[in-house]
């Protein structure tokens, strides 16, 4: 008996060994539904995104030109096309404020140029974050989309739209990644090193009342806070391998792995009415978009 | 499926363009190496085949297979390690796949290169050289010379370099990365593969002005492709290129082109590999090697920087985002396309006769940048060798607690350049033959 249909499989056995330890919940291979692929492409994707409702989906996709390429998928058929039909430069990572009128995302320009786009209202130009070193990644945007919160230089920054004022968020020794605000715009979670290993913190969006979430040993990565701001989905690397988990940012009970299979599922995001799960997962080598409707009581 | 005119394999699921013609069906995957004899009183090679996984850009030892967990936390970085098969071998944990077959390879921790810059480093590595030439004049790479000692004139090219394009940086093209002072006869015929296993020849882009794919009788095509090879034929007095030859060549071949169609494999193999650029590639070499070709350069990229505009290909230069990359994207691509290449070949038995070899030109600096990347580092890095008379599961040489430095026996580019030769069958006398690392040394301890 094998875990996976298809690809690189390890034994129900030995995964429940790894699984067990290094201090999982195992959830996925007694989950009753499966994810449900929404691409077949197959082709390298990361950062999805629900937007208008989760009537649609915006995600980046490798493309041979422009490398990177930001896609718009209509849930109900499944059709993407082009986000921006006339970029000519690869961009990635695009977020955006509840109401999506405000939307931020990152574009490729040069050598080592990589700017951080913001565009306050829809018609309005586009303008680049102007940050004093380095190049701004991560980014995500406060639900009224007045802020964006990404990472530069490996520390977290704070970008208000309306002035154009940066400010440090958390700033600590190792490298700050990954954040992401909360539903009601007080708090961010993200990921660090500070501590030496990469585990998840949340902190508010002041800078104040940092607490640490999760404590095992590899990489816990790219937070998404659940719509009713009780729950985090993340990437969590044990043993090598990138699975999703979900816990409660309250800290109580162990984090579940929802997706409980040895290839890599990862980029996780949250459907706006909860209790569906959005990520990319790599089967037998593809990758492709899974939704999965999580199961009660997680 | 390999296509004329297009020149394109598609992927199992569907064919995006209509083909002209479509070869090869039903063909064994033959080999053609004639002329890969040892010559008289040559020793026996071990290695049939090398593939050289070139990781452009220079990746870093620590955050690949020289971790340093016990560094400080501004030299360690963020990766925890993951234990290997190989007693004191640990990886980081973007490796999962390699550490459990780390009995199938060695690596090596006491790399030393001569300079920090890309261009003359990528072409000392390359070819050996001692870096004191600057950046033009360099001497044959060691792919172009496993190609000129085996010699012959067989339809599979001895050097293929599976690659997105020349081999750049943002200051211009390397110099050294085919034939050298040798002439360009001796260059690598480079074939393009994508991430969806397509695979185009460049140097075959003068027969696209014929449109083939437009033409719908096949007499015709082949009154244009009888034509044409009239012209090769007489390619002293034409403009034709020596590599242009001999892609035609390989296209004029049955088996040729059979061995460039990744469509040939299953869907399984080929997501064994990944849907990457560099998967695909991997996948590429192995149908090559298993056909007898003598030398595969498999490159990562074609620039060396990780963030280039338009021409980004995420190269191993991370300046910048060095971690983000790391996770995301380059160390799932490599554990992957790596670990499925030594399965495919140990179950084929290939694996015994060709020598795998994953190299950058330098590493990475340890401590991590104000920029939370790493820069340039010659003083000392990494790599891994398997197959063709490597001894597996070793751990050869060592960098200091902080991986600045070799704290053994500094293992130069000559070095590995005399050794890949070495167990590709250009023995001692060979070299001297060829005039070429004549004095060499070979890598001690890793090869039987």
């Amino acid at each position: 008996m094998r875990t996976c249909g298809q690809g690189e499989c390890l034994p129900v056995a030995v995964w429940l060994l790894i699984c067990v330890s290094t201090g999982w919940l195992v959830v996925a291979p007694v989950m009753a539904e499966s994810p449900v692929p929404l691409t077949r492409d197959g082709r390298n994707k990361r950062d999805p995104v629900y937007v208008d409702g989760g009537r649609r989906i915006v995600y980046t996709v490798q493309s041979d030109d422009p490398r990177l390429v930001l896609m718009s998928m209509d849930t109900k058929t499944r059709v993407s096309e082009r986000f921006s039909p006339k970029a000519t430069l690869p961009e990635l990572k695009a977020v955006f404020s509840r109401d999506r009128k405000a939307s931020a995302w990152l574009r490729m320009t040069g050598n080592d140029q990589l700017a951080l786009l913001v565009r306050p209202r829809p018609g309005e130009k586009e303008r680049a974050i102007k940050t004093a070193k380095s190049v701004a990644w991560s980014p995500s945007m406060t639900p009224d989309g007045r802020h964006v919160v990404f990472n530069l230089a490996g520390q977290l920054v704070v970008h208000e739209i309306a002035t154009g004022k940066n400010r440090d968020l958390a700033k600590s020794g190792g490298r700050n990644d990954w954040p992401s605000v909360s539903p009601d715009g007080r708090q961010v979670v993200f990921g660090s090193s500070r501590s030496g290993d990469v585990e998840l913190y949340v902190v508010d969006f002041d800078g104040g009342n940092l607490r640490r979430l999760t404590s095992r040993k590899g990489l816990d990565m790219r937070p998404a806070w659940s719509p009713d701001g009780k729950r985090v989905a993340f990437t969590s690397v044990r043993a090598g391998n990138y699975e999703i988990s979900v816990m409660t940012v309250s800290g109580q009970g162990a984090p579940a792995n929802v997706s409980g299979h040895p290839e890599r599922d990862d980029f996780v995001t949250w459907h706006p009415r909860g209790q569906r799960l959005l990520w990319v997962a790599e089967r037998g080598g593809r990758h492709n978009l899974v939704e999965w409707k999580l199961s009660p009581g997680l | 499926m390999f296509e004329v005119g297009s020149f394109r394999s598609h992927d199992c699921r569907g064919v995006s363009r209509r083909a002209l013609l479509r070869f090869g069906a039903g063909l064994p995957l033959a080999s053609f190496a004639g002329g890969v004899a040892a010559a008289p009183g040559e020793s026996v090679r071990p290695a049939r085949s090398v593939i050289l996984l070139w990781l452009w850009g220079g990746p870093s030892h620590l955050d690949t297979f020289d971790p340093k967990p016990d560094a400080p936390q501004e030299i360690r970085g963020p990766f925890s390690t993951l234990a290997t098969r190989t007693p004191g071998l640990h990886v980081t944990e973007l490796f999962p796949r390699l550490a459990s077959r780390s009995d199938r390879f060695s690596v090596i921790r006491s790399h030393h290169n001569h300079t920090a810059i890309h261009r003359v480093a990528g072409s000392i590595a390359l070819s050996g050289g001692k870096g004191a030439s600057g950046d033009s004049d360099y001497g044959p790479t060691v792919g172009a010379i496993v190609q000129r000692h085996r010699g012959g004139d067989a339809a599979l090219p001895r050097f293929v370099s599976i690659t997105p394009g020349p081999l750049k940086t943002a200051l211009g093209t390397v110099q050294g990365a085919g034939g050298g002072r040798w002439g360009r006869a001796y260059d690598p015929v480079a074939v393009r593969c994508t991430d969806t296993g397509e695979v185009n020849i460049p140097s075959l882009r003068l027969l696209e002005g014929l449109r083939l794919e437009r033409l719908s009788d096949r007499r015709l095509l082949l009154g244009v492709l009888d034509r044409t090879t009239a012209l090769i034929n007489d390619a002293r007095s034409s403009a034709w290129s020596d590599s242009f030859a001999r892609a035609y060549r390989l296209l004029t071949s049955v088996e040729g082109r059979r061995v460039f169609d990744l469509s040939r494999e299953s869907g399984r193999t080929r997501g064994r590999y990944g849907a990457s650029v560099f998967g695909q590639g991997c996948l590429l070499a192995r149908r090559l090697v298993e056909a007898e070709g003598p030398f595969v350069q498999v490159n990562w990229s074609q620039y060396v920087e990780n963030i280039y505009g338009t021409r980004t290909d995420f190269g191993w230069d991370t300046h910048w985002l060095n971690f983000e990359h790391m996770a995301d994207r380059h160390g799932p691509i490599l554990d992957r396309a790596l670990s499925a290449l030594l399965d495919d070949l140990a179950e084929r038995d290939l694996l015994d006769d060709t020598l795998v070899v994953a190299i950058g030109e330098f590493g990475r600096t340890p401590k991590i940048s104000g920029n939370a990347g790493r820069d340039h580092w010659p003083a000392v890095y990494s790599s891994l060798w398997a197959g063709g008379g490597v001894i597996p599961g070793q751990v050869i040489g060592q960098s200091d607690e902080r991986a600045y430095a070799a704290v053994t026996d500094p293992v130069t580019p000559d070095m590995v350049v005399t050794t890949i030769l070495q167990q590709a069958g250009v023995d001692t006398e060979a070299r001297a033959r060829l005039r070429v690392f004549e004095e060499g040394r070979v890598i001690d301890g890793l090869v039987s």
